[in-house]
């Protein structure tokens, strides 16, 4: 009894030593080489690493204060990000930084530079400074989980003009709402309201060339979803809307605000829906398929092109590697295609995108079993097809020649996710996208082509 | 008994939360030196005070998996903007490693990410760069292979065909322990490095270093000795058809290198050491240039690694009147006497001279010397609280007429050589937490 008791004593104060202080760290390294674009197949060759240190202090019960650094992404030989010989970079950024107040399990409050992602990353995926509070409450039974929140995305500060204080920048309500219908189903609906204020630029805007005008925007976001299982069949589905209003208003000087076509009182309001859907069927315990669409609305308006959906800051994943914003391999300017903010210019107006992809899961553990460093292992095909929603005047390169365009693409992926030493997660992959007619109208365009591997690891 | 229970039992839970393990070094280095000039007139007293932190955090997830990162806070000098002036507040905190380490037998190691690399003697590179390194054991034999980006300046497209910028490092250091006493070894560096010469001209260039190496310990003395040769090719390109290109003097070279460290111990109360830097050439001009050394002759001034901060290096400082660079021979003996356990002097008597006699014209003469200057060093390492090491010293450099001809000393206004002495003191400390 005096061991189980010494034994208790002593477990319980090594706990409470150690549960005040908690630290970890992300690493993800990531090789590719890739082909996009548009004009010549220059080959990229681009390798990269980031690490995600982070500490957590737990004061007692009520009060944790976590701090996420984050150092990259730190490009091989790249001289400005701090891989170059010698090294040395100032590189270790502030990714996270709040302090979390829990009066009782149901709430939760949130101060600081935190992390928000909507349900599919379609409205805003992104580390924002602000306020919020998660409620956790029991609705006939069933758990409503509520996330209201207060977000500064962007301060530029105050000016004094004409007898008058102006706030620069960018405020975001956010009001999420979660219920639980069942075990296995679930719906819920994003909401985020942007106030924004930035000075527009005048010679543009104004018949005055130095005229103040101001954009004053109040836009809306709103993305109910669905997500249930039912048997082998999962699938999870988001609506999304935006509206954005914007008003421009000469604040100080004379004169009218036009638009680009020389017409008065600019204020194109406009609004934009997206659908997201991602399903899943497990046809056996080895083999699984998924099934992915997008639709991003368009508008034809060469001049404007405005009523499209675009998010504030959206991170979406069709689950492709080349047609998506968040892949496994690079995913900057140029390394991958968004289905949301790509596709469309002023010129051309807002292509938008209809997007099917489908995929197979095969489970290939057993094949490797003699390999015993590897825990798991998933082999994937993909193959996705995009076209415009609508067709829209886009000017090829060169001769200026006015082509309708519709398909942009078919892409077809090859993926393995291994599981090796227990924690490390390597992730080759080959993606190849066959261009379409966007890209040349009159045919031959060479494909554009990804191939890398991914290496994460996740220390807590 | 149960004491005993309790105190194992304490420790094995502990060392489940014992994932994270936090470090840090800490170098503070305070030095008065003369070395800008060989004329008594012209010399500054040039004071300076720096230090550089050095924290690190290892993660280990388990017996095949660590992460590492170490980050360095400095070199900051007292008083100088931005970092160490009044208010502080530099944003100095840097990245010098960052890599994850994949173990899957005891005997073989993958490390990937930002790595320290170095030589035996860092006479070839001693630098932090990105890569990939195995390093494999295999009972008497090891080897470590790598691939290091050490610089992508990205790629372009010209004419029909993609091109990549920038310096890839492909090392290979090979060991054979033969017995107790004797090792040899082997290092390879290849540096492969694509420049953009001109519009559509592109600049291909090769350095293969070969670094034999032997170590012996034959009872009281112990020697360590590395040779380097370098052979660099360059090759030019106009795969843009640049018409205003002409064919440069085609600058295949090759330098040798010669690194020996040895020493007797006469007692456990003395030593004596003995070093050689060779750095020079086959033939011509071609003298061995490193790709990025950091190389201890043991000397305080006459050196590349010292304990202070400034010194004139003989990796690359000795210089002819167009910039290129001459050979150096480099000989220095020291004494050590511990005095106590954790006291140690020092003294040290170092030489350099050129390789040969270089002819260069000063003052319409012909002037060849090859002696260039001798060094005298008195220094200590005393280690107080076992921990923190204090490294004071004095160091003083007599020039020759050689010195200037090598564009490091003065020439007075008839252009004859000022050769007046440099000295510097100084205290080094360090500090491992």
């Amino acid at each position: 009894m005096k061991k189980i008791v010494a034994f208790v004593v002593v477990l319980m104060m090594a706990i409470s030593l150690s549960a005040q202080f908690k630290t970890g760290m992300a690493f993800r390294a990531r090789a590719e080489m890739y082909c996009t674009d548009e004009n010549v197949q220059l080959w990229n060759r681009v390798t990269d690493l980031r690490f995600n240190p982070w500490l957590s202090y737990t004061q007692n019960e009520y009060l944790t204060a976590k701090a996420v650094f984050e150092i990259g992404d730190i490009g091989f030989g790249n001289k400005s990000q701090g891989g170059a010989i010698g090294t040395d970079g100032i590189n270790v950024e502030t990714k996270n930084l709040f302090m979390q107040i829990t009066p009782n399990k149901e709430n939760t409050v949130t101060v600081g530079l935190q992390p928000y992602k909507d349900f599919h990353s379609l409205l805003l995926d992104w580390d924002v400074a602000g306020i919020s509070w998660k409620n956790n409450y029991m609705l006939q039974g069933k758990e409503l989980t509520s996330f209201l929140a207060w977000f500064v995305s962007a301060d530029n500060g105050e000016t004094y003009v004409d007898e008058s204080t102006y706030s620069l920048g960018s405020t975001e309500l956010v009001a999420d709402f979660e219920y639980k219908l069942n075990d296995k189903m679930k719906i819920g609906v994003n909401n985020i309201v942007q106030f924004q204020r930035e000075e527009a630029e005048p010679y543009l805007m104004a018949k005055q060339a130095y005229s103040v005008v101001h954009k004053t925007g109040l836009n809306l976001w709103s993305a109910p979803y669905f997500a249930g299982t039912f048997n082998k069949f999962y699938v999870e589905a988001v609506f999304a809307a935006n509206n954005i209003r914007p008003e421009y208003e000469v604040v100080e000087g004379d004169g009218d605000v036009y638009d680009a076509e020389g017409e008065p009182h600019y204020s194109p309001e406009h609004t934009g829906m997206m659908f997201s859907l991602k399903s899943k069927y497990d046809i056996n315990e080895e083999m699984a398929a998924r099934f992915n669409f997008v639709f991003r609305d368009a508008d034809t308006d060469w001049v404007g092109g405005y009523d499209t959906y675009y998010g504030i800051h959206s991170y979406y994943s069709t689950g492709l590697e080349i047609l998506t914003e968040a892949g496994c391999g690079l995913d900057g300017s140029g390394q991958v295609f968004s289905p949301i903010t790509r596709y469309g210019s002023t010129l051309a107006g807002n292509a938008g995108m209809i997007l099917p992809a489908v995929f197979f899961d095969y489970n290939a553990t057993k094949m490797v079993k003699g390999m015993s460093f590897i825990n798991n292992l998933k082999l994937t095909l993909g193959i996705g097809e995009a076209w415009t929603a609508f067709k829209v005047v886009k000017y090829t390169d060169g001769d200026h020649h006015p082509t309708p365009e519709t398909w942009i693409g078919t892409e077809i992926d090859l993926k393995a996710e291994v599981k090796m030493y227990d924690e490390l997660y390597v992730t080759p992959y080959f993606a190849i996208l066959f261009p379409g007619e966007w890209y040349d109208y009159n045919g031959g365009h060479e494909p554009f082509t990804k191939v890398g591997l991914s290496l994460k690891t996740n220390i807590k | 008994m149960k004491k005993l229970i309790s105190i194992i039992i304490l420790f094995s839970v502990l060392s489940s939360f014992a994932q994270a393990k936090f470090g840090m070094q800490m170098r503070i280095r305070s030095e008065f030196q003369n070395l800008n000039s060989t004329d008594a007139d012209k010399q500054v007293y040039d004071r300076r005070v720096d230090f550089r932190f050095r924290p690190d955090v290892v993660y280990t997830i388990n017996d095949y998996i660590s992460v590492k990162a170490v980050f360095e806070i400095g070199d900051i000098q007292y008083g100088t903007e931005p970092s160490a002036d009044f208010g502080t507040d530099g944003i100095n905190l840097e990245t010098k490693n960052a890599y994850i380490d994949v173990k899957p037998t005891k005997n073989h190691l993958f490390r990937l990410g930002l790595i320290p690399f170095k030589d035996a003697h860092s006479l070839v590179i001693d630098a932090d760069v990105a890569g990939i390194l195995w390093q494999g054991s295999f009972d008497k034999y090891s080897v470590e292979l790598g691939w290091f980006a050490a610089s992508d300046n990205g790629e372009k497209y010209i004419v029909d065909d993609t091109y990549s910028f920038g310096t890839t490092l492909v090392s290979l250091n090979q060991t054979y322990q033969m017995n107790k006493s004797i090792k040899f070894g082997i290092y390879n560096l290849f540096v492969m490095d694509r420049f953009e010469y001109m519009q559509g001209v592109n600049r291909d260039r090769v350095n293969m270093f070969l670094v034999p190496r032997f170590v012996g310990e034959f009872g009281k003395f112990y020697v360590d000795a590395q040779f380097a040769a370098d052979n660099e090719i360059t090759d030019y390109d106009n795969v843009g058809d640049n018409s205003a290109y002409t064919q440069p003097r085609d600058p295949e070279k090759t330098g040798l290198a010669l690194s020996v460290k040895s020493k007797f111990a006469m007692s456990d109360m003395l030593a004596f050491r003995a070093n050689l830097l060779f750095r020079g050439c086959e033939e011509s001009a071609e003298n061995y240039e490193a790709y990025r050394s950091f190389y201890d002759t043991g000397l305080e001034i006459l050196n590349e690694d010292a304990n202070g901060i400034s010194t004139h290096n003989p990796m690359n400082a000795f210089v002819n009147q167009s910039g290129t660079q001459l050979g150096v021979v480099v000989p220095s003996v020291f004494a050590d006497w511990k005095f106590k356990d954790n006291v140690t002097f020092t003294g040290g008597l170092g030489f350099v001279m050129n390789d040969k006699g270089y002819e260069q014209f000063f003052g319409g003469e012909k002037k060849d010397d090859m002696y260039l200057a001798m060094e005298i060093d008195l220094k200590a390492k005393v280690v107080l609280y076992d921990k923190i090491e204090f490294f004071p010293y004095m160091a003083f450099l007599i020039p020759s007429d050689g010195f200037a001809y090598n564009g490091i000393g003065d020439l007075d206004d008839e252009g004859e050589p000022v050769t007046d002495m440099q000295m510097k003191i100084g205290t080094t400390v360090k500090y491992n937490f």
